[in-house]
């Protein structure tokens, strides 16, 4: 087996981006390997704990953020000199007792739950991945490729909503502190699935199998 | 192993490849990547900020009890003095469903409304005869007003089903009570009128408490509470007073105002004994009598350049004659303003000893028309005040309403009864030794010399002016003594 820093000689990868094959020599220490054609890092690491640091800060960073931006509120509705304070936590919970129970759950999946689920399982596979069994890694996986499709609409919503309410003076709406904190959070956990290699997932199994084989 | 590596699983497509043939990948220098861990960081403390400004926001929380919510809704304001001050939480019925309560969260720089004492109403529109108010809730959202009480921190209160009548109540206005038999045209919120002017309102009327006849509480404003005394006359100034004769139709009313709304007319004679006590009974009248309007006391009741109630000084005209010279004698005069204080007259050093070499025996002071023999006893004081020990027949300055001042800052000059105050604006004083040099563009003559100086912050006396060569200035009370001068 070889040591931490260097990696087994002579194993192939495929450049992520153009899809040539690469033969992989030692990878010293700070060093990276990348693709000869289009310069891209070919995504083979030593281990995913290493590997994944980013995605686990990043959603770390996410998750803090998170209940600050469904806490607090997100946006505020000015009408005939009434305003209102919303946060997605209130709002969720509004629609859901005032009997719009369909807009409710999917607003309540699409900006709390998915949100929270992608976030939590990337950092589970990115900081714990080595630890758990090969088919609830590839489970967790699946998971934070759902989510990640949906967890978006929140922003749109906003956006489309402002666009509808700006009505002059009459109705002003104005985002709040959480939607900053929800933007953030967003952007972060975009930022975490796209910095996280799901190849890294298998990288010790390689040897496992080999070694059953 | 390599070998194993290769065949396994991993890249079955590249396996009809030979892995020497592949292309060899580039080594790069890989940047530490353990800056990333800021990320986290600055999440954390963006959570914090924001965490920090929701709570410094969060304000004090009181819960207000009323009996009719008016339409108040969750996220109108409190408001006070015409700005928002806080905003309303939650409105709900009280367990008792006698009343709804309010949760109202007052922002952190007016925490101080929340005490004892301050009351509360929902401010909507209003139209009665006395006028409109809560205009601007026609069409805006309803508000809660407040009104600061002095008493402990508290946060709960029983709100007011009736805005009060008089929203700016200020420390040192009078209660009084009015009984009449009948209650004729009074009624809460009525003005209460001297020479047809405002000066107090009625706060509510209802029968006495054995019911043998009609009170009315009445708040006198704080600036005209020296017009109330024991001897004061009240009638009922409201509806018409239509008499008919050979010249036609006469018609008197007190005003327009109190045609309608119905009011209280006042009037206080000459002597009339010291000013009443809060809660002091009166009679009400039924109408004016002839002698009551033609009483024309003159009661000080404050300019309103001074803070209400202030006294104001009535300086007296003092005149210092001698003659000069052995042989070719002259006769020389100075004139000046003098304050009767306490201790004597307070004024320019130079009315109480002739300037220069006086003849023997020609001296000769007048204040307000008495001859005063000077005895070079006046005690003299830094900056060129003096006081003669001497009592002239006047109200006397007490020694309460004086203070030291320092700084420049906003004064009126008061010289006498006729002329009215001259306001001197602190831009106008500039520091000078012992006192405030005046701006030469006011053009002060002689004729301010020796006038008194009142603070308009608080109406007391901090100086006098006095004018020398076309300068004048501002001299400070002090207490450092000039040794006597030598006779």
């Amino acid at each position: 087996m070889s040591s931490r820093t260097h990696h087994k000689s002579n194993s192939v990868a495929a450049c992520p981006c153009c899809g040539l094959v690469h033969r992989i020599g030692s990878i010293p220490a700070h060093m990276r390997a990348c693709c000869s054609r289009c310069n891209s890092r070919l995504h083979r690491r030593t281990g995913a704990l290493q590997c994944n640091r980013r995605t686990t800060a990043l959603a770390l960073a996410g998750l803090v953020l998170y209940p600050v931006a469904i806490g607090l509120p997100m946006i505020r509705v000015d009408q005939f000199g009434h305003h209102n304070d919303a946060s997605i936590l209130e709002g969720t919970a509004t629609l859901l007792s005032s009997g719009h129970v369909l807009v409710g759950v999917v607003v309540l999946l699409c900006s709390i739950v998915l949100p929270l689920g992608k976030l939590l399982s990337l950092l589970l596979l990115s900081a714990g991945g080595m630890m758990m069994r090969r088919e609830h890694r590839a489970l967790t996986y699946h998971i934070v490729e759902f989510t990640g499709r949906w967890g978006m609409l929140d922003v749109l919503l906003v956006a489309i909503l402002v666009a509808v309410l700006k009505l002059g003076d009459m109705v002003e709406v104005s985002a709040g502190p959480a939607a900053l904190a929800f933007t953030a959070c967003v952007v972060l956990s975009l930022l975490a699935s796209a910095a996280f290699d799901p190849h890294s997932l298998w990288s010790d199994v390689d040897t496992t199998s080999a070694n059953k084989a | 192993m390599n070998s194993e590596v290769n065949n396994s699983s991993e890249n079955p497509g590249d396996s009809v490849q030979n892995p020497a043939d592949l292309p060899e990948a580039i080594m790069r220098s890989d940047g530490r990547s353990s800056w990333i861990w800021i990320v986290p960081l600055l999440a954390l403390i963006l959570v914090g900020w924001i965490g920090y400004r929701a709570w410094s926001l969060r304000g004090t929380v009181i819960t207000i009890h009323l009996d009719e919510g008016y339409d108040l809704r969750v996220g109108d304001d409190v408001r006070y003095r015409g700005i928002a001050v806080g905003t309303i939480r939650s409105v709900v019925l009280s367990k008792e469903l006698d009343g709804i309560e309010i949760q109202a969260a007052l922002h952190t720089n007016a925490s101080g409304l929340a005490r004892g004492g301050s009351r509360f109403w929902v401010v909507r529109p209003q139209l009665d005869v006395t006028g409109v108010a809560g205009l601007e809730t026609i069409v805006g959202p309803r508000y809660l007003a407040v009104f600061p009480g002095d008493g402990p921190p508290s946060d709960r209160f029983v709100g007011l089903n009736e805005p009060p009548f008089v929203e700016s109540i200020e420390p040192g206005d009078l209660e009084i009570t009015l009984a009449t038999p009948r209650r004729g045209s009074l009624r809460a919120g009525a003005p209460v009128l001297y020479r047809q002017m405002q000066v107090g309102t009625i706060l509510s009327v209802g029968l006495a408490s054995d019911s043998s006849s009609v009170e009315a509480r009445v708040r006198i404003h704080k600036p005209y509470v020296r017009l109330i005394r024991p001897e004061t006359q009240f009638w009922n100034a409201g509806g018409i007073d239509a008499t008919f004769g050979i010249r036609g139709m006469s018609i008197q009313t007190e005003s327009i105002e109190s045609l309608l709304a119905g009011g209280v007319g006042l009037a206080t004679p000459q002597f009339a004994g010291e000013v009443v006590r809060n809660g002091h009974r009166f009679m009400l009248a039924d109408k004016a009598e002839e002698e009551w309007l033609a009483w024309a006391p003159a009661i000080p009741i404050g300019s309103s350049l001074l803070p209400a109630g202030a006294m104001m000084p009535t300086p007296m005209r003092a005149v210092i004659g001698w003659t000069e010279g052995r042989w070719i004698k002259s006769d020389r005069s100075q004139q000046g303003w003098v304050l009767q204080t306490k201790s004597g007259l307070l004024g320019p050093a130079d009315l109480f000893k002739p300037d220069g070499e006086a003849a023997d025996g020609g001296v000769q002071l007048v204040v307000a028309g008495e001859s005063i023999a000077l005895k070079g006893n006046h005690q003299v004081y830094v900056g060129g005040l003096a006081v003669l020990p001497e009592q002239v027949n006047t109200s006397i300055w007490p020694s309460s309403r004086r203070r030291h001042a320092t700084a420049p800052e906003d004064c009126l000059v008061f010289a006498g009864p006729t002329s009215k105050p001259l306001p001197l604006a602190a831009s106008r004083l500039t520091e000078a030794e012992g006192g405030w040099q005046v701006d030469p563009a006011l053009g002060l003559d002689e004729f301010w010399h020796g006038a008194p100086v009142i603070a308009r912050m608080d109406g007391t006396l901090v100086g006098l002016l006095l004018v020398e060569d076309e300068m004048a200035k501002v001299v400070l009370l002090s207490s450092e003594k000039v040794e006597a001068p030598k006779p």
